[in-house]
């Protein structure tokens, strides 16, 4: 890991560049350039979602050309690489000193592979290119940011720690070229001469394939999977569908220009941490925009084009008549006049000489414009079955 | 000129015009107080009764007389009206201001729809005045009267709220002190249209049907009803119509769970409840018939329920607004139109002649108005006011909230001025001279 651009200038400008370029660069390129670099979004995507999708094929090159040279897309290509590097020389003097702590990463990506198999991709949401999508740019939510300030604190006290020993990009490179060896009838050296005696690589991959599929069983099959459907962007396929699908990376959240994409951090279970939820406390899913469909690396969220995605329901519109201003005969209908699909209408009631409004179910998208401006927040959005 | 005394002018017409309008019932005859003549009595107006032709009830072709001529004439003294009646006479032309009622205020006090809203911005706990000007002296003459304001100022969170009585007295003071020529009971009926110019109206009343001539027509009739005779191009829209009453002797501090006891008002223990009221078009009297009996009944229910609740036994219907609570029946075809979209996208106007405070829908900042919401597309010499401006279906939730009407009326009455002043029609009057005259009586323009 000595070979990267060397120059701390250079390196300087990378981190500044590349936030920038995420923020800056159209999100087609962002999206295709996420899938392309990593090989570890591409095969558990393929695995869970059971199709070559987009993002395997965007990952092949990068998959030959690890096996190819080993860690090579590390060395030379890793944003985050390059992050964390120049983090590991904050501290003149730190050495590398990691030997004595496991492959984490690789066992990461056997979990999370295996978790695939069982439509439930783990750990996922550990890509280092996800991550820092998501930790990248002005709209970001703090949970990245967290998880990013995690890995540059590592870095800095441990340098070197997260490339080779947490990283599940780095162990899938790994294991990628061990597995070439037991495939060829050769074993090669680890490359760091870290633990020659550990268990051998087919072993490893199958107790942690085996593994991660067993919990990935479990873990689908918990009551609270089966129940509850928070609400996600318009566009969201049914629920295991966009488990697998969804790498966590973060685009929508970034690009959504009201700030109502959020990343599930009290999802029903574990394997939905971090799914795309929305909030409509302060914003609503606008009727011109789609940029979470067209961010979406993977095609978890539809791309749609506008007009599409406006016919596909978030969820269905619900009001609390005993909140409602209009119903106690206060001057209001405020969610009336927001509603641009008119489906709120009024309705009077000539029995009790009174105004109640209602919710036409097959007009109302659940986009959400209604919410925010109810004084009395009598109104919620209910997720629909997708 | 010197203007000929309105019973001369009348008796010489009714005596005059007799053989002119071909009969009829205007006859002017002498008024007894017991047996003794006290009093020549004054000619009715009507031009001879409606007759049966071909099975059809037609009215005689006939002259009307001509009650009035004035530089501006507002038609509609609710608060528009009343606003830009005053306006334009401290501008210093004559004007005529003609209302359907014997009192001032329209909704704002017969229809006891108490409440004025959007006056004021609340940004970062401070109170930014918008609506300064002849709105807010009204308002701080109002609050200044005992029992005639809660709420006002900026020391208040919630919207200031005044008393009916008191408004109908203040506004009517500044009328007169203004000098504004006033016409009460007097319900305007018909325009009078020289090609598309607008030269005055017709209206009706006790003495018949007469004519008052203007050189600028402003419509606060708040359902557009001069701009529609006039054959202004305009919206028609349905809305919900309620019936505001009010509550007396309530006590405070008793469980009021599931009864509607409505808002404070400045007197203690009164409080004025809102209703919403069903959906429909206000220009059929039919609807408004209909309304007007049914809300009442609903009100008596309420207020027996009210009785039924231990503590509220002596609580006692004050009274029933003697104005139906027309939320939106017209807006006009304006050159301009105010959009709930242009708002969320700030949309700047160079013609902005008022800024109004902020409302539910129109949260955190103010909204400016233009002056092109006030004037018709094609009609010369005629501006609106108040809830008939060119505004969306979502927008006239805003502007027909009292102070917007300020806003409107007051820019309505400054640019008949003007344009009486300047001779051109209110479409040529110099946005500049406008804005420069509105900030000179104290609007606020941003």
């Amino acid at each position: 890991m000595r070979s990267w651009p060397g120059r701390s200038s250079g390196r300087l400008v990378l981190l500044v560049g590349l936030p920038l370029a995420v923020v800056l660069l159209p999100p087609a390129v962002v999206r295709v350039g996420l899938s392309a670099l990593s090989p570890f979004l591409g095969l558990s995507s393929a695995l869970a979602g059971r199709a070559a999708g987009i993002t395997l094929v965007c990952s092949l090159p990068m998959t030959a050309l690890v096996l190819w040279r080993r860690r090579f897309f590390c060395r030379f290509l890793c944003p985050m690489g390059w992050i964390v590097e120049t983090c590991g020389k904050v501290r003149p003097g730190a050495r590398y000193a990691y030997a004595r702590i496991p492959r984490l990463g690789q066992w990461a990506v056997l979990l999370t592979l295996g978790g695939a198999i069982a439509t439930c991709p783990l750990f996922l949401f550990l890509d280092p290119l996800a991550l820092l999508a998501g930790a990248a740019g002005a709209g970001t939510h703090w949970a990245y940011a967290v998880a990013f300030a995690g890995i540059v604190a590592v870095s800095t006290i441990l340098p070197g720690l997260w490339c080779a020993r947490l990283c599940p990009l780095g162990g899938l490179q790994d294991l990628a070229v061990d597995l070439r060896g037991v495939l060829a009838r050769r074993r090669i050296e680890p490359a760091d001469g870290a633990n020659p005696e550990g268990t051998p690589v087919a072993r490893r991959a199958f107790i942690g394939l085996c593994g991660g599929a067993a919990t990935g069983v479990l873990a689908t099959r918990l009551p609270a999977n089966t129940g509850t459907i928070p609400l996600r962007p318009p566009g969201a396929p049914d629920e295991a569908t966009m488990t697998t699908l969804c790498v966590r990376c973060g685009s929508c959240v970034r690009v959504c220009p009201s700030g109502i994409i959020r990343p599930d951090l009290a999802p029903p279970d574990f394997t939905r941490l971090l799914l795309p939820t929305l909030s409509f406390a302060e914003g609503h899913c606008l009727d011109d925009c789609s940029r979470c469909g067209e961010a979406c690396p993977t095609g978890a969220i539809a791309h749609l084009p506008v007009a599409a995605k406006n016919e596909r329901p978030i969820g269905l519109a619900r009001i609390d008549q005993k909140a409602c201003l209009l119903s106690h005969e206060v001057e209001c209908g405020v969610c009336v006049t927001m509603c641009k699909r008119n489906a709120i209408v009024e309705e009077f009631s000539k029995e009790t000489y009174s105004v109640a409004v209602r919710v036409l179910e097959d007009q109302c998208n659940g986009c959400g414009a209604c919410v925010a401006v109810c004084p009395p927040r009598a109104i919620h959005v209910e997720p629909t079955k997708r | 000129m010197e203007r000929l005394g309105r019973r001369d002018f009348l008796r010489a017409l009714g005596l005059g015009s007799l053989a002119a309008v071909g009969g009829g019932s205007a006859w002017c005859a002498p008024i007894h107080e017991g047996s003794k003549v006290v009093d020549q009595g004054k000619a009715i107006a009507r031009g001879g009764a409606a007759f049966i032709e071909n099975g059809k009830v037609v009215q005689p072709r006939r002259e009307i007389p001509v009650l009035r001529e004035t530089d501006v004439l507002v038609v509609g003294g609710g608060t528009a009206g009343v606003v830009a009646a005053l306006a334009a006479a401290r501008a210093g032309v004559r004007v005529t201001l003609v209302e359907r009622y014997g009192c001032f205020g329209g909704l704002w006090t017969a229809g006891l729809v108490l409440i004025v809203l959007a006056t004021h911005v609340r940004a970062g706990g401070k109170h930014v005045k918008m609506v300064q000007g002849i709105g807010d002296e009204m308002l701080a003459r109002i609050a200044k009267l005992k029992h005639g304001a809660i709420n006002y100022g900026p020391d208040s969170r919630a919207d200031a709220t005044t008393d009916p009585e008191a408004t109908k007295y203040v506004m009517a003071a500044m009328l007169r002190e203004a000098g504004v020529d006033i016409l009460l009971h007097s319900w305007v009926v018909n325009a009078i249209m020289d090609g598309a110019s607008i030269q005055g109206v017709l209206l009706e009343g006790k003495s018949g049907c007469l004519a008052v001539k203007a050189k600028v027509v402003v419509d606060a009739t708040g359902d557009g009803d001069v701009f529609d005779a006039a054959g202004a191009e305009s919206v028609p829209h349905v809305h919900r119509i309620g019936l505001v009453h009010r509550l007396g002797n309530v006590p405070s501090g008793l469980d009021a769970k599931g009864l509607n006891l409505g808002v404070a008002t400045p007197i203690p223990g009164v409080r004025w409840v809102n209703m919403q009221g069903p959906q429909g078009d206000c220009l059929d009297i039919e609807m408004l018939t209909q309304v007007e009996l049914d809300a009442r009944e609903a009100i008596w229910a309420r207020l027996k329920e009210i009785q039924e609740r231990p503590g509220y036994e002596n609580v006692f219907l004050l009274d029933v607004a003697s104005q139906l609570g027309v939320r939106a029946s017209r807006t006009l075809v304006g050159i301009e139109e105010l959009r709930l979209e242009d708002w969320r996208n700030n949309k700047t106007y160079p013609d902005v002649a008022g800024i109004g405070g902020s409302y539910s829908f129109l949260p955190g900042r103010g909204c400016p108005i233009p002056y092109g919401t006030l004037v018709p597309k094609r009609i010369d010499n005629l501006l609106a006011a108040g809830r008939c401006v060119a505004a969306d279906n979502k927008m006239l939730n805003y502007t027909r909230l009292i102070a917007p009407c300020m806003l409107t009326g007051h820019a309505a009455g400054a640019a008949a001025a003007l344009s009486v002043t300047s001779k051109v029609s209110p479409r040529n009057v110099d946005v500049a001279a406008l804005r420069a005259l509105l900030r000179q009586q104290k609007a606020y323009l941003g």
